[in-house]
């Protein structure tokens, strides 16, 4: 045990505070109790101020002072003691109210000792167990905000939802289920013409995995600049994040280079879900293409490039399992019937409409559900580009 | 989610149940973590698991990391295809012995 109970004692009689002393004598030597004594309403408070008590004693009706009242705005403002009530009259009413009041525990006058020193135990229990929660609910609260913190730190490394030059009209959006994401999205311009685009989903979610999603977000971008085919760009990212992964965590990842020159979109796969296409008035589909392994797993792994021509009009969707795999109250996943659907209903829509119709469509299917996942979508839309001097 | 554990012919089969989620992935890794250290041919069966999430294909890849790093065996059997989709796109199955019974497993583990 080893923990002192602080008790405070209100009463009117005046031997009290010398009963107590004697009966308790043993307790007050072993640093189990201590005890302090008022008589009156501003001494209770004054002591209730300095000695912050665990335990508040009080008689039903000392001075004029109703001991039911006074436990109840005890309650409110010390919420970590527990009051224990003497009452003189031990009929079911009094002891109603009295437990009503919000007391923790009552005794019977003329006290019996024995009684007493057994409620007193058990109620310093209680307040032992209220203060332990209280402990670990701060701890809580601390590292809550610390997550807070590392999510707001995350968000603000994401580049932002909007691309619109040239040809490229681009939205993405990343909705995380825990504070933390373990999916992300990224943009960059190459060139004044070239447009690299990634989505990746890490394994696992919250701090580890926001951790390992910014090593992979660097790498990708800085290998992107060094590299021009998506598919080598891959293979160093991978390299590198295989070299020291003890940790044994991994990312799936697509990363395609758009190129407003050539009309096309170069990318590749790292085990991640296929890209879909959606193109005015045609079913969508999902793009065919060589996956290599997800990134961290394999040091020797080679990507390959796969290359879509535009046409006017075509968006590509990258998007994380957070959207096929978002599960219903009973337990059924989205999956790509309904994502087809979804995107069928919208061949024509510019991208952030496109991005917040799924998004809507899977909160609809999913209602009621906590999310279980991190949902992450990127949608860029391939515009016709008019040319300042076509007629 | 539970991981139910048999040995038959020297082997720790392993049969996790329900969800191998986030929530879960823990429990799920301390049961296959367990197992290689008690032995070190060990099969894990698919068909009475639900869902795997990433989290769950760590646990599935560190054991097998594990066990070849030791001399061990891992063989997932059992799979359905749905699993075996989750697996084949990450493209886990070029590293991971996957069969489709404790039948057609054995033979690695001899």
């Amino acid at each position: 045990m080893g923990n002192l109970t602080k008790i405070l004692v209100l009463d009117d009689e005046e031997d009290t505070e010398d009963l107590f002393l004697q009966k308790f004598r043993h307790q007050i030597e072993d640093g189990i109790y201590e005890f302090s004594f008022a008589t009156s309403l501003e001494k209770t408070e004054e002591l209730l101020k300095i000695g912050r008590p665990d335990i508040f004693l009080t008689d039903i009706n000392v001075n004029g002072i109703d001991g039911i009242d006074l436990i109840s705005k005890l309650r409110k403002e010390y919420p970590l003691m527990r009051s224990v009530v003497i009452s003189a009259y031990g009929d079911i009413n009094t002891l109603r109210a009295v437990m009503r009041g919000g007391a923790h525990d009552f005794v019977i006058k003329p006290i019996d000792f024995n009684d007493l020193t057994e409620t007193l135990r058990k109620t310093a229990k209680a307040v032992d167990k209220l203060k332990a929660a209280e402990a670990t609910n701060m701890k809580l609260v601390a590292i809550s905000n610390e997550l807070d913190v590392s999510a707001q730190l995350q968000k603000s490394l994401l580049p932002g939802n909007v691309v619109k030059k040239g040809n490229i009209d681009l939205y993405a959006e990343n909705i995380s289920a825990a504070e933390c994401s373990g999916d992300f999205y990224d943009f960059f311009w190459l060139s004044d013409t070239k447009l690299g685009i990634v989505i990746a989903d890490v394994s696992g979610k919250n701090v580890s995995a926001a951790m390992f999603s910014i090593i992979a977000k660097t790498l990708i971008k800085a290998y992107s600049r060094v590299y021009e085919s998506p598919a080598e760009c891959f293979k160093n990212v991978n390299a590198s994040i295989c070299h020291e992964n003890v940790a044994t965590m991994f990312v799936t990842a697509m990363y395609g280079v758009v190129d407003m020159e050539k009309n096309e979109l170069t990318y590749t796969n790292a085990g991640h879900l296929p890209v879909g296409l959606v193109q005015p008035g045609k079913e969508p589909v999902f793009l065919e293409c060589d996956s290599g392994m997800a990134l961290g797993i394999f040091e020797e792994v080679e990507f390959s490039d796969n290359v879509h021509k535009f046409t006017p009009g075509d968006t590509v969707v990258f998007y994380t399992d957070g959207v096929t795999e978002a599960a219903s109250k009973t337990g059924e996943e989205y999956d790509y019937e309904r994502f087809t659907a979804a995107l069928r209903a919208n061949t024509k829509a510019p991208p952030k409409i496109l991005n917040q119709e799924i998004v809507k469509d899977i909160r609809k299917f999913t209602a009621g559900a906590p999310q279980s996942d991190d949902i992450t979508i990127l949608c860029l839309k391939y515009r016709l580009r008019i040319m300042p001097n076509a007629n | 989610m539970e991981v139910k554990s048999t040995v038959t012919e020297g082997v720790t089969v392993l049969t996790p149940t329900g969800r191998v989620d986030t929530s879960t992935a823990k429990a799920f890794e301390t049961s296959v973590m367990d197992a290689i250290n008690a032995s070190k041919k060990i099969a894990i069966g698919f068909n009475e698991i639900d869902y795997i999430s990433s989290a769950g294909l760590r646990v599935v890849l560190m054991a097998g990391k594990k066990l070849q790093a030791s001399g061990g065996v891992l063989v997932l059997i059992n799979m359905p295809e749905k699993i075996f989709a989750v697996f084949k796109m990450s493209g886990f199955d070029k590293i991971l012995k996957i069969c489709s019974s404790f039948e057609e497993a054995k033979p690695f583990f001899n």
